[in-house]
């Protein structure tokens, strides 16, 4: 037998489709009727035609773009080029290692275009981030912050999202693994000691809806209150401008006033937060802010004014900055308008890496939270574009 | 109201078979045997947060009245929901009466095999009436190929206790119980191929968990369910994001027991990939005549399926087979399907290693390559390899021979 041929093996991700489509179409001008090109879709194998616009033809005939497992473009002896969408990886192999090269540059000079349909960009951003979020939950059912990263403690109850974007089987492993590795006192925390966030964020989690059937879980919840009752101090007290605190009383009321719990120490009601405060929060503690009724739309709004103009000045290039925008606009008396909710998915799609996970700044590795912010907030846009449509 | 008592009328309507009450205050779930009655309004107070129908505004109480009424109404609520003879909490009917008397209905106790005939009836019915909305011009998706799936299932499930995988990844050797939900599967898996090619394995498994034609208890109808969903990679994609059955393992998404299940449905699926799948199409038409009609399709499209249908007809059925302890794939290809086609083979066998890789079974697994001609065997080998460089790395062995019962054998 031959000896293995060089190859290249790079992420992949269905928003690439056109821009495949487009390489075979460069490889068929070159190679002409030596190149074999052959789809998998919806379990069954085809030759793919000629023309781009038949090629979506069939793609759309048999079941559409999340059916297609790969597509390759073949010269026997030669090179394949294969885009495996089933993976996510394109794999490149060739005869030598010259030719390998041609064809890698070659790919790279491809562009993904400017168009890209609402639908491929929807069924990209669901199926590949699930795959991202995969990925970041290890053996034990723990959530790390990216592929064999750091677990995650204090910004937990940003998992408790994971329902609404349709990862209710992640939300309940993490869950199941919360309530076997709560501590003797009710709390959670790192290095054996309980922590009021890490507590207070784990409760968020374990009150999601989703879940409710999880074993030991009214337990968990119990034990963890009484936990929070027992250590409740003054920095509970809800800020009125944002600070690096501010995540620890917003958590543990937010927490108690979802369990219904009593605080023995009264706040004020509604939760006082101002625009400032708000601007400062990230997508998922705004959704839970929302859920309990805590937001008056004369502050949501300033909040969004104060996020746009970050954005305006290209300041915001962090997804939390343009997450937090997007949540706030679905939540403002009027909504979105089309044309920004067109840019802030552009925005979205932009800061998105091809391993179906976004980075906390553009460029940077794919973490699960801002991950997990992104997936809400593309499910905000395209229901709020779908309905405009 | 609030937005949480009306999600606890939503979750009470969808649950009110079971015993679970839902608190319209927090929306904790709780078993009524946990909950105190109150002495002014007879209702459970919530063991978390101490609610009762006195904490809910009145208009919230008059909402939660009228959805009692007309939901609950004559639905005999042992728990005095919608009329009917009012039953204090304090007398509440014992657990299991409940289970009796409202719990979902129970089958009778049914044999497997009569469960079995009841799943595989259905849906032969389910398959031929709606046999005419497949794409003819493609492979057969009948229940012809369900039948045969079935008997590649009893061959594969041999072939892994007597090579001791199954023992080695379940503990045990699967017992008529424990297969009864892949059997099932195999019988639903394609059922939705008749309202949509593309989410077939959606529709089966919807198929399964709403037909209560089929003999099947709760929990056997959600395995078998989850086996339809987890037996195309497609719909295993895009609902975890993988179609890895380790992977799903390794995550703890699905059990090992569910994997070795699945495993076995999504393998067995993909042996029947042989030339016995092209000799009719889905509506029972022989392969010649199809042939014909795709020659007059317009050239994209006769090429399309074209090669379908000549991927196919490279190669036998393929069989798994333990060969002196260890688990082989054997697959006899047809020297002049080699030679017409050998690259559409070559992407229909690229397939079969994919579906195979993809389950729990494919990381133990040698490949035997045979043929009639084992000349034309290694120079189709030489030529397809980089189309199967990437699969088969995952094999543990693949080893080329020649078979010369194959000779003269059927080469339609």
């Amino acid at each position: 037998m031959k000896e293995k041929e060089p190859e290249i093996e790079t992420p992949l991700t269905l928003l690439d489709l056109n821009r495949v489509l487009d390489y075979i179409l460069k490889l068929r001008q070159e190679w002409d009727d030596k190149l074999v090109v052959h789809m998998r879709i919806g379990g069954e194998s085809i030759l793919v035609p000629a023309t781009t616009a038949n090629a979506y033809n069939v793609v759309n005939r048999l079941g559409g773009p999340d059916q297609i497992d790969y597509l390759t473009a073949t010269v026997l002896g030669s090179f394949m080029f294969s885009a495996d969408f089933g993976d996510g990886m394109l794999r490149l192999v060739a005869r030598d290692e010259n030719l390998l090269t041609m064809l890698s540059e070659s790919w790279k000079r491809t562009s993904r275009g400017d168009e890209l349909s609402p639908e491929l960009v929807n069924v990209a951003v669901a199926t590949e981030g699930k795959r991202f979020v995969l990925l970041c939950i290890d053996d034990s059912g723990r959530l790390r912050d990216f592929p064999g990263g750091q677990p995650i403690l204090d910004e937990a109850y940003v998992a408790s999202r994971l329902g609404r974007i349709g990862m209710k089987h992640i939300l309940r492993r993490f869950c199941e693994w919360l309530v076997s590795s709560q501590y003797e006192d009710g709390g959670w925390g790192s290095q054996e000691k309980s922590e009021v966030l890490t507590t207070a964020s784990a409760v968020l989690v374990l009150l999601s809806p989703e879940i409710m059937d999880v074993t030991g879980r009214l337990e968990a919840l119990q034990r963890a209150v009484e936990f929070l009752t027992v250590t409740e101090g003054k920095e509970w007290m809800w800020p009125s401008h944002a600070s690096t605190s501010f995540l620890l009383p917003a958590a543990a009321i937010l927490a108690f006033v979802k369990y219904g719990g009593r605080l023995t120490r009264p706040i004020e009601r509604p939760i006082i937060i101002d625009a400032k405060g708000l601007a400062s929060c990230d997508a998922a503690l705004i959704d839970h802010l929302n859920d309990v009724s805590a937001l008056d739309k004369r502050t949501v709004e300033d909040a969004y004014n104060i996020l746009y103009e970050e954005m305006k000045r290209e300041e915001g290039k962090g997804t939390r900055v343009l997450t937090s925008l997007i949540c706030l606009g679905s939540l403002r008396e009027k909504s979105l308008v089309p044309m920004q909710a067109q840019f802030l998915r552009e925005k979205l799609i932009e800061y998105r890496n091809d391993d179906g996970g976004w980075p906390r700044r553009a460029g940077e590795r794919s973490e699960l939270l801002p991950t997990i912010f992104s997936l809400l907030s593309h499910k905000v846009l395209h229901n709020q574009l779908a309905s405009q449509s | 109201m609030s937005d949480i008592a009306r999600k606890a009328m939503q979750l009470t309507r969808s649950q009110c078979r079971t015993s679970l009450h839902y608190c319209f205050a927090c929306l904790e779930s709780f078993e009524p045997s946990e909950g105190k009655t109150c002495p002014t309004c007879h209702w459970l107070g919530c063991p978390s947060c101490g609610a009762c129908y006195c904490s809910l505004d009145s208009k919230a109480r008059t909402e939660v009245d009228d959805f009692y009424s007309s939901h609950c109404a004559g639905e005999g609520c042992p728990y005095g929901k919608g009329g009917g003879p009012y039953v204090p909490y304090a007398r509440m009917p014992a657990r299991d009466v409940i289970q009796r008397e409202v719990g979902a209905p129970r089958q009778p106790d049914l044999s497997t095999a009569d469960k079995l005939e009841s799943v595989s009836q259905e849906s032969q019915r389910a398959m031929d009436r709606g046999k005419g909305q497949i794409d003819r011009f493609l492979n057969d998706h009948s229940f012809d190929h369900v039948q045969r799936v079935k008997e590649i299932m009893d061959d594969v499930e041999m072939a892994l206790e007597s090579s001791s995988f199954a023992q080695r990844t379940l503990g045990r050797i699967p017992s008529d119980q424990d297969l009864l939900a892949p059997k099932a599967g195999v019988f639903a898996h394609d059922v939705g191929y008749v309202k949509d090619s593309g989410r077939h394995a959606e529709y089966s498994a919807d198929f399964v968990r709403t037909n209560n034609a089929l003999k099947l208890e709760d929990g056997e109808r959600n395995e078998v369910a989850n086996l339809c969903l987890l037996h195309s990679r497609e719909a295993a994609r895009q609902t975890f994001g993988t179609d890895d059955i380790s992977e799903l393992v390794r995550s703890g998404m699905i059990s090992r027991e569910t994997a070795y299940k699945a495993s076995l449905v999504r393998f067995a699926d993909a042996l029947d990939a042989g030339q016995e799948r092209v000799q009719r199409n889905s509506q029972g038409v022989p392969r010649e005549q199809i042939m014909r009609e795709v020659e007059k399709l317009p050239g994209w499209e006769s090429d399309m399926y074209m090669s379908h249908w000549h991927g196919h007809q490279g190669f036998r059925q393929p069989n798994l087979i333990n060969k002196e302890g260890q688990l082989t794939l054997e697959v006899a290809f047809l020297s002049d399907g080699l030679r017409s086609h050998g690259t559409d083979v070559a992407f229909m066998v690229r397939n079969l290693l994919r579906d195979t890789n993809s389950t729990l079974i494919g990381r133990d697994i040698r490949l035997r390559l045979t043929c009639d001609d084992s000349e034309a065997l290694k120079e189709w080998f030489d030529a397809n390899r980089m189309i199967l460089s990437h699969e088969l790395r995952q094999v543990k062995t693949c080893r080329i021979e020649s078979d010369e019962s194959l000779r003269g054998g059927d080469k339609r």
